[in-house]
């Protein structure tokens, strides 16, 4: 179970942040505990990374401009109506003030996420040529994605899902998010997408195509009996 | 166990781990839904305490017994080689492997009162006896005709 530097135990995180620049093809880890018990939950803690990372003037398409995806301490636990994920970041749709805002998808992506050992992921940078990021109970890699250039967001899953495996989770975007139309969508599985913000567009700045997800690495809660009754 | 309402969300699977092993580690559920890429779900698959059950048969250990209080059948952890013969005799996929520790991940009905019916608000668990006349409207058999139902077939 997650510890904060105060000592306090605290239950539903994965414990990790992931943050990855994608001009340098790197990835860092930072514990999530930097962040707690003050930011709580996605959106807290995306809110606070924005106002200490992005300076004044950062445009959604910049190669600093991050663009977070983070699930809050539910995520992947028995609470009802506990999945979705946020996606934080400056927004493509608000040009031409673009402008930090919030958007959330459903779906299963989110608890996979949380069981591949990680509570959210700050993407910087911009990849040379299209990639994917594989994210599996604690490792994360870059792939080249420059084959599923063009495809739509179901076909993108399709063809990702047959040479990955089975258990995947995959969140992507499609060709409007490549050509950085600014309402593009992210999304996952039929109906789960961030549509507000058009986080497609940034994910396309990025060219990043898409973010798979796959693990069983169990969640800790700070207290199963109470959590049970509730 | 009825595929038509469900729809993979996996509640089920969330309880069920937390009963089991008090804590959100998926791999103890002795209840699972396999989704297909988009989420979609044909139903969960869990142990339906067959009379001549195949599992009890194939354990070479004979670690597999009744639980005289409840009728489900349980594994004898002291007995259990960790073969994993049990999961590949199950002909209906309803035997998963949790841990070298824990060995397979098998329902014991949570001592007559399953979690997953209570917490699946889609009313594709029951808990019912092969007697009861709604049985065979909702249980194994009709099930298993129709695979094409839940929300794997919207895609």
């Amino acid at each position: 179970m997650l510890t904060t530097p105060s000592g306090e135990r605290v239950g539903g995180y994965a414990g990790s942040l992931l943050r990855i620049d994608l001009t340098k093809r790197t990835v860092e880890r930072q514990d999530t505990s930097d962040y707690l018990p003050e930011w709580y939950g996605g959106r807290a803690l995306a809110a606070r990374i924005a106002w200490d990372e992005i300076p004044p003037g950062t445009g959604a398409f910049d190669e600093a401009s991050p663009l977070m995806i983070l699930v809050g301490p539910l995520a992947g636990t028995a609470a009802p109506f506990s999945g979705r994920t946020t996606v934080c970041g400056i927004s493509a749709q608000g040009y031409p003030h673009e402008w930090f805002t919030r958007s959330s998808f459903g779906g299963h992506w989110g608890p996979s996420l949380k069981r591949a050992g990680f509570d959210g992921l700050i993407i910087t940078g911009r990849a040379g040529s299209p990639v994917f990021l594989k994210i599996e109970n604690g490792l994360c890699s870059v792939e080249d994605a420059r084959e599923l250039h063009g495809m739509g967001i179901y076909d993108t899953q399709k063809l990702l899902a047959a040479s990955l495996g089975p258990g995947w989770r995959i969140l992507a975007i499609g060709p409007a998010g490549e050509s950085l139309c600014r309402i593009a969508v992210a999304a996952t599985e039929t109906e789960s997408a961030a549509g507000q913000g058009g986080f497609g567009a940034v994910m396309g700045s990025k060219n990043l195509k898409a973010v798979a997800v796959r693990g069983d690495i169990p969640i800790h809660v700070a207290d199963p009996g109470r959590f049970a009754s509730v | 166990m009825n595929p038509v309402p469900c729809t993979g969300c996996l509640s089920c699977e969330a309880v069920c781990a937390l009963h089991r092993a008090g804590d959100q580690d998926r791999r103890a559920s002795a209840i699972r839904v396999e989704l297909d890429i988009f989420g979609g779900a044909n139903g969960p698959s869990c142990c339906r305490q067959c009379d001549e059950a195949p599992c009890v048969i194939a354990c070479p250990a004979g670690a597999i017994v009744r639980n005289t209080k409840t009728g489900a059948w349980e594994t004898d952890a002291g007995a259990c080689l960790r073969c994993g013969v049990c999961i590949e005799a199950c002909p209906y996929d309803a035997l998963f492997w949790w841990s070298e520790s824990r060995g397979p991940a098998r329902c014991d009905l949570c001592g007559g009162l399953p979690a997953c019916v209570e917490a699946c608000r889609f009313g594709a668990i029951r808990y019912l006896d092969e007697d009861d006349p709604l049985f065979g409207e909702t249980g194994m058999p009709e099930a298993e005709q129709s695979t094409d139902a839940g929300r794997g077939a919207k895609c």
